[in-house]
């Protein structure tokens, strides 16, 4: 300080400004934090960076491979689209919830999504070690360095005598404490610099995928969230500096509140959120909820079933191939007209019906959801204290890995649901054979055929004997032509006219509006501990 | 003595006659003790010492009365399900093995609130098994291991245990009190002792009555401890106070070598984060780089190899699965050969699975290992393998429910060899006994690790940590003794 010439504001603004920059690099504890910043920023985005290359390629997969089962569809009952949410390239920079959440929902009239299910998984079984990414070095490490920078900012200089000395020299208290942050921010700012490069040069080596324009841009809402986060741990360690008169003191605090605000507060939250106010009940609740509702669809489904004696027990008009899959898909194969007739009238009532049930079940699981929420709320409202968690906060929301960016995905998954029975019922999927038969209605082949019999010449005593004599060697080379002409690409479903599933990771504004109230909270503990520090600092005592 | 808040030589003076009496360790410890506990750190540390440890009586009784209940719910859905069921449906049906809870959660986790602890197998071969955590919490919450005593050692008791001592010597020597109270005729080494005895009680106090409250709310809310329970938490409690045994030595090694007070705490800081935090860290990543598992991907083709070496080896003969009264008619062939092509399908792809868990349990010790590099990681690995939780209650799980396979099969084949109208080709439904199963059938029962073969699994890391305790004891003393008065 003894260097300093006042020679008007802004000279002397930028000559604390310099001074303090060239302390703090001259300090031990600069270049063990911002080392610490390199290395962690470095091996963690590594890890990240592969981590994101399997979930990538992963979600190539089951891309390639759903398409794959759409193009060879052939009746509507299996036309179950199955979105995939992508991986976001910015979890690399911060995990958030991108990796352990769900990535796939089916798309069927039955259920309207209300979670993600499948996805790339981690090992279940590595659970001790900590997770590292660039949002929890900036809040553990570079959080600890802007105090230690900071501790002694005030009562050093008041010990050593040097605080009067600079102010008998007329400098204005508000351009000394302004310099002192300055100082400290843009000293903070060389390591995350660095962390930050080293990590985008990572990234742009390891994983293939260029950032968009918009992606930069959220890179930049992340920095920014960053500095915000630092700001404000150097003004809370200033205030600690103008409140005592020692600077081990001053130290001693500052670490503690530090190690409260960054490790203790979140962790407990968590913990406290998380096993008081439990969900299992209310999921058991849920799960035995729809339990029911499923179990009485079903037994009126086979009620519906019995009601045509045609579609029961096994004649010559029976499908004898029958396919079932998942969410009630269907594909019955040779089965006679009078059979397919009776079966459109069922499913023309039922498919609809399911529809509508589906409703129902959507609403117990959202009571489920709500109190999910409910926990959410009481872990945030316990957190918010601490500056870690509302970093934390905002920055998954620039990164696109936050619970709000995953409910946008089921958000688009359901208006994707109520696209596909638009076009279901555009086709009128519902009320015609297609549903459940790809047999071509001018060109049926029901199983007795093969034995030069119509379905109605078959005894019902003489089922199982007729039936037997299908694996005779003629009869079997013939039904398994047959059954080669049905792989024909003719019969799959026309689907060029498919609505296509539109989700794409959020852009600037959605992680604004997202991040929104957690920056706003950081923004304010920024004005309400300067304010407070300025207060306090108009009053000092100089020693 | 060790504060800069009561920067005052007069309590050295008064205890300079003390120190040329008896006991002199007790004598500076019992005047370092007067000091500390008036200070707000102390209290502060105490405060968050009792308070995260009574949080987590409360918290781990509910988790541990909340996985209860689902562990319950699933015997009742499997119990119900069982009921009246016949042999041929009882193939079919998954039977859980079923990881208990752990009582001494509170303790010690080991993960287990997050690992799996169910693993359902049914003996059909059709029917792929299933390694899942039952309790899936909420997972709107961001993940975080459970506050438990090994977090409070670890974490809390490492960071107070510096905060406390690390002006214990340099705050002195800018005081001048170093001087002074070296200035008597007394052995370095006992004023060292007596400081270290003072930091090591103001931490060990709150600690140990952070412990029995815990463990008395924890029993009050619901946790049926048993003997050996406590057996195992003393053990874990004696492991804690050996931890700031350790990390007060550090505190005074920095403490002696350091130039002042914030130079002093800035270094255990930036310790306390590397040993904590980035070494553990590190460890799991250098796990994930040095022992990847494989990819979803990979592991979705081997198996299609799988499929397509049956469909090869068995071409024609794979699949065919008729009405049991036409089957009959030719001895059931299509059928066993069908069940036999089955039975190597499965057995090949459970290889598979096996050796992916396998995999990725030797990750995941991997990155202990690694992360034990760090004391403080090392610590949280001892508590975990003296009470048997951790990785090693994981891979036992894990081997006594595969071992349960066997015990379902021998109790199936029985029911199902006593019908004399069954096809008897195991275990596929449609094609073994009609009959109904008598009673509930075997129960799993998982064995938990005793305190002598948590002993046994301890023994290597406790010797390391002992060698490190005193090459850290005496490189504080030989600091300690060779620092300047100032």
């Amino acid at each position: 300080m003894d260097t300093v010439r006042i020679r008007g504001g802004d000279k002397v603004f930028i000559a604390i400004v310099r001074k303090e920059l060239s302390n703090h690099l001259a300090s031990f504890r600069f270049w063990v934090g911002a080392l610490l910043t390199v290395g962690l920023a470095w091996s963690s985005t590594l890890v990240a960076a592969r981590d994101y290359n399997l979930r990538l390629g992963s979600f190539r997969e089951r891309v390639a491979s759903h398409r794959q089962e759409l193009a060879a569809v052939s009746v509507y009952s299996y036309l179950q689209p199955v979105v995939v949410r992508p991986p976001e390239p910015l979890s690399v920079l911060d995990q958030g919830f991108d990796s352990r959440l769900g990535t796939e929902v089916a798309i069927h009239p039955f259920a309207i999504p209300a979670e993600a299910t499948g996805g790339y998984r981690s090992n279940e079984l590595l659970v001790s070690a900590p997770a590292a990414d660039l949002t929890t070095i900036v809040s553990v490490v570079l959080g600890l360095l802007a105090l230690l920078l900071i501790h002694d900012a005030i009562v050093g200089e008041r010990e050593t005598g040097m605080l009067r000395a600079v102010f008998a020299h007329g400098v204005k208290r508000s351009t000394f404490l302004a310099a002192k942050v300055t100082g400290g921010l843009l000293t903070l700012l060389l390591p995350l610099t660095a962390g930050l490069l080293v990590s985008l040069a990572l990234f742009r080596f390891e994983v293939k995928v260029p950032l968009t324009a918009d992606q930069w841009l959220r890179v930049g809402g992340l920095v920014a969230a960053y500095v915000a986060y630092l700001l404000l741990m150097l003004l809370l360690g200033l205030l600690i500096s103008l409140q005592f008169r020692s600077t081990s003191r001053a130290l001693g605090l500052s670490v503690l509140v530090w190690f409260v605000l960054t490790i203790v507060i979140p962790q407990a939250a968590r913990a406290v959120a998380s096993d008081l106010a439990p969900v299992a009940g209310a999921r058991r609740d849920a799960e035995h909820k729809v339990a029911e509702l499923t179990a009485e669809r079903n037994r009126h489904l086979a009620a519906e079933l019995r009601r045509d004696p045609l579609r029961t027990g096994f004649n010559g008009h029976t499908a004898i191939s029958l396919a079932s899959g998942e969410h009630e898909a269907v594909r019955y194969r040779n089965g006679s007209a009078s059979y397919y007739d009776s079966l459109a009238s069922f499913y023309r009532g039922e498919v609809p019906r399911g529809a509508r049930q589906a409703g129902q079940v959507f609403a117990i699981e959202q009571r489920y959801q709500a109190r999910l929420r409910t926990g959410e709320r009481i872990g945030a409202a316990l957190a918010v204290v601490s500056p870690a968690f509302l970093l934390n906060l905002v920055s998954e929301s620039f990164a696109g890995t936050s619970m709000a960016e995953h409910d946008r995905f089921l958000d688009a998954a359901r208006r994707y649901r109520l696209t596909l029975l638009a076009y279901l019922e555009r086709k009128g999927a519902f009320r015609s054979w297609r549903w459940f038969t790809d047999d071509p209605p001018a060109a049926l082949h029901p199983w007795p055929g093969y034995l030069g019999l119509a379905p109605e010449e078959v005894p019902p005593d003489q089922v199982g004997r007729l039936f037997s004599r299908l694996s005779e060697p003629a009869v079997a080379a013939r039904m398994r032509q047959d059954q080669e002409a049905i792989q024909n690409r003719s019969r799959r479903l026309p689907l060029d006219d498919l609505p296509r599933f539109a989700y794409r990771g959020p852009d600037f504004p959605d992680s604004l509006r997202q991040g929104a109230a957690a920056a706003f909270a950081l923004l304010v503990f920024n004005a309400l501990a300067a304010a407070a520090a300025w207060t306090r600092f108009r009053g000092y005592d100089l020693g | 003595m060790t504060l800069p808040e009561n920067v005052d030589v007069a309590p050295s003076r008064t205890m300079g006659a003390e120190l040329s009496g008896r006991g002199i360790v007790a004598v500076v410890a019992r005047h370092e003790l007067r000091q500390l506990t008036v200070t707000f750190r102390f209290r502060a540390s105490a405060f968050l010492i009792v308070f995260l440890m009574l949080v987590a009586a409360v918290t781990a009784a509910a988790r541990f009365r909340t996985e209860g209940e689902e562990q319950k719910a699933l015997a009742r859905d499997h119990a119900r399900e069982l009921a009246g069921a016949t042999v041929d449906r009882a193939v079919e049906v998954l039977q859980p093995a079923v990881k208990p809870p752990w009582r001494l959660s509170l303790v010690v986790d080991g993960g287990q609130s997050a690992t799996p602890d169910v693993y359902r197998q049914a003996l059909s071969a059709l029917v792929t098994p299933q390694l899942f955590h039952l309790h899936r919490g909420n997972e709107r919450l961001p993940a975080s291991p459970p506050l438990d005593w090994t977090l409070v050692i670890r974490v809390v008791l490492s960071l107070t245990a510096f905060l406390l001592g690390y002006d214990a010597v340099c705050g002195e020597r800018r005081t001048g009190t170093l001087k002074l109270v070296l200035s008597y005729p007394v052995a370095r080494w006992k004023i060292f002792s007596g400081k270290l005895l003072a930091i090591w009680s103001c931490l060990a106090a709150p600690f140990l009555a952070g412990g029995a409250l815990s463990l008395l709310a924890a029993g009050l809310a619901g946790i049926p401890f048993q003997s050996a329970d406590f057996v195992k938490a003393s053990l874990v409690a004696l492991l804690g106070l050996w931890a700031i045994f350790f990390s007060t030595l550090a505190a005074l090694l920095v403490s002696s070598m350091a130039r002042d007070s914030s130079s002093s705490l800035s270094i255990l800081a930036w310790l306390w984060v590397t040993a904590v935090i980035v070494v553990p860290a590190l460890g799991g990543l250098l796990a994930h780089r040095l022992h990847p598992i494989p990819a979803e991907g990979e592991t979705a083709q081997e198996m299609v190899l799988i499929d397509q070496r049956i469909a090869r080896e068995h071409a024609g003969r794979e699949r065919r699965w008729r009405p049991l009264e036409w089957a009959a008619s030719d001895g059931f062939a299509w059928e066993r050969a069908s069940a036999e092509a089955e039975t190597r399908r499965f057995t090949q792809k459970e290889e598979v699975r096996r050796r992916v868990v396998q995999r990725k349990l030797g990750q995941a010790v991997l990155a202990r290992t690694l992360g034990s590099l760090s004391p403080a990681s090392l610590v949280t690995d001892l508590a975990a393998r003296l009470a048997g939780t951790g990785l090693e209650r994981d891979a036992s799980f894990l081997e006594q429910s595969w071992a349960f396979r066997p015990v379902l099969a021998g109790w199936l084949r029985t029911l199902d060899a006593g019908d004399p109208e069954s096809p008897h080709i195991l275990f596929f439904s449609g094609y073994v006994s009609r009959r109904a199963v008598a009673g509930p059938g075997p129960r799993f029962h998982f064995h938990e690790a005793s305190v002598s073969r948590g002993f046994a699994a301890a023994w290597p890391g406790l010797a390391l940590f002992t060698c490190e305790t005193l090459a850290l004891a005496v490189a504080a003393l030989f600091a300690f003794s060779r620092s300047d008065a100032g």
